[in-house]
């Protein structure tokens, strides 16, 4: 669920801007020089930015509450390309979709960064690493990293959301709401995030290893 | 992007004059109209935005179904801004939902931010309806934003479409051959789908990208932007009134 336009009050869509523009520049400078230095991965690159795109453009309607849930992407782009690339793919995602489908915002740009770029990328990333660094499969591993980065996304949204719409309750009480209600879809679209991450990741460390190679993710 | 023929720059280079206004000055107004919305605090401010939205898109002649496309998401969230806010915040309660009371300055408070985000998000289509894409990372090259990041923007543009043609082709293929004639094949297909479309897409991507380099393309956006002719100084006008008038309602205090 991205954030839309108009919702977030002005202070707060500026405060998720700063950390937003922080970490997308750093994920421009790395993404320069990983692609001065393997000019080929451009296809991966552009690849990777449409999945996000299509992938978290899937809407899920949410009983009851009239909005709706979708998968991430960025968890897997994390895996292949790195969490801070993967935040530019996730920016550039969004940014596409605000302008084609009203599907997010301009100013609500920078929150829907923080939460799908940034914490979908991180949060699966982590997950990745740790799961393999305990000697889990790849398939497992990149299963898991899709399960954590899908419903870190979510709690980061259901924050955001509770922070702008908690009126005369407490911020803590809405953001459990808001979360309770996004989690009958949210649970099963992370589980088949995870179950397609997993999918493609394998896909790949099958077919084409040396894209996993490239990346430094040794099947 | 769904549009009949594919493409949203198919009706962004359909010849409308919202089309032939200089990106630049449409992301000024753009970002003017962002900025009154959002801190305008109004229903006749908003009310007024989306109005002059809808009508530039009749005048425009953006497809009414395109129309309710764009619509739809923020829809969904204008429904949701109302049901929480009339749950979670003011005073006076005039009716319970279970254990929830129901409050109307709640309500009317989130039919303003539903107003809001629905003229917030009409003002962010109005710019990527009305521009083609090449023109809109020219203009963004034009604002100084870093050429890695408007590359990457065209990058996922183009791949859009490739992913497209390949999933069309390959769902045809599977198809004809019955490969979704039952459950049990239906699954099997699409995990085969999935996989063979990313390789696919990622060679011949891989492909066309060798056959550029060796060709000398280079990677940065290329062109510049015409300089302003009369229509744009027309449209800088129009906008800087639309503005004044949004701001002199926001200052009055307007309801």
């Amino acid at each position: 669920m991205h954030i839309p336009e108009g919702l977030l009050p002005a202070e707060q869509a500026v405060a998720w801007y700063a950390p937003a523009v922080a970490f997308v520049g750093a994920g421009l400078a790395g993404l320069k020089r990983y692609l001065a230095v393997l000019p080929s991965s451009r296809p991966l690159v552009g690849l990777m930015g449409a999945f996000i795109f299509v992938i978290s453009l899937m809407p899920i309607p949410v009983p009851g509450l009239g909005t709706v849930s979708h998968p991430c992407g960025t968890p897997m782009a994390a895996i292949l390309l790195g969490p801070l690339t993967a935040t530019v793919l996730g920016s550039v995602a969004l940014l596409l979709q605000a302008l084609f489908f009203a599907h997010g915002g301009i100013t609500s740009w920078g929150a829907n960064i923080i939460s799908m770029a940034v914490g979908g990328s991180f949060a699966g990333f982590g997950a990745f690493k740790l799961s393999r660094r305990f000697g889990l499969g790849l398939g497992v591993s990149a299963g898991v990293a899709g399960l954590v980065g899908d419903l870190v996304t979510y709690v980061i949204t259901a924050f955001q959301i509770a922070l702008a719409l908690h009126g005369d309750e407490s911020v803590p009480y809405v953001w459990g709401v808001s979360f309770a209600s996004f989690m009958p879809t949210q649970v099963p679209l992370a589980i088949a995030e995870a179950l397609f991450t997993a999918g493609v990741v394998v896909f790949i460390a099958n077919q084409r290893a040396e894209i996993l190679e490239n990346v430094l993710v040794r099947p | 992007m769904t549009h009949a023929s594919g493409s949203s720059d198919s009706y962004t280079w359909g010849g409308s004059f919202l089309s032939r206004i200089d990106p630049r000055i449409k992301m000024g107004a753009i970002a003017g109209l962002l900025f009154i919305n959002l801190l305008g605090a109004s229903y006749l401010v908003s009310g007024t935005i989306a109005l002059t939205m809808v009508l530039l898109m009749i005048a425009g002649r953006i497809p009414y179904r395109r129309q309710l496309l764009m619509i739809a998401f923020p829809s969904t969230f204008a429904v949701f801004a109302v049901v929480s806010q009339t749950l979670f915040r003011g005073n006076d309660v005039f009716s319970s939902l279970g254990p929830f009371d129901l409050h109307l300055d709640g309500l009317l408070h989130g039919l303003f931010l539903s107003l809001r985000i629905i003229a917030g998000g009409l003002i962010v289509v109005m710019l990527g309806a009305t521009t083609p894409l090449n023109r809109l990372c020219l203009a963004l090259r034009w604002f100084r934003i870093p050429a890695t990041f408007v590359e990457v923007v065209q990058l996922t543009y183009r791949y859009l479409f490739d992913i497209h043609a390949e999933f069309t082709r390959m769902r045809e293929a599977q198809r004809s051959r019955l490969g979704w004639s039952s459950a049990a094949t239906g699954l099997a297909s699409s995990r085969m789908l999935g996989g063979s479309l990313f390789l696919r897409v990622y060679e011949r991507g891989l492909r066309s990208s060798e056959a550029m380099r060796c060709r000398g393309s280079g990677a940065v956006v290329n062109g510049t932007l015409a300089s302003p002719g009369r229509i744009d100084l027309v449209a800088a006008i129009s906008m800087i009134a639309l503005l004044g008038i949004l701001t002199a309602l926001s200052i009055a205090g307007a309801p």
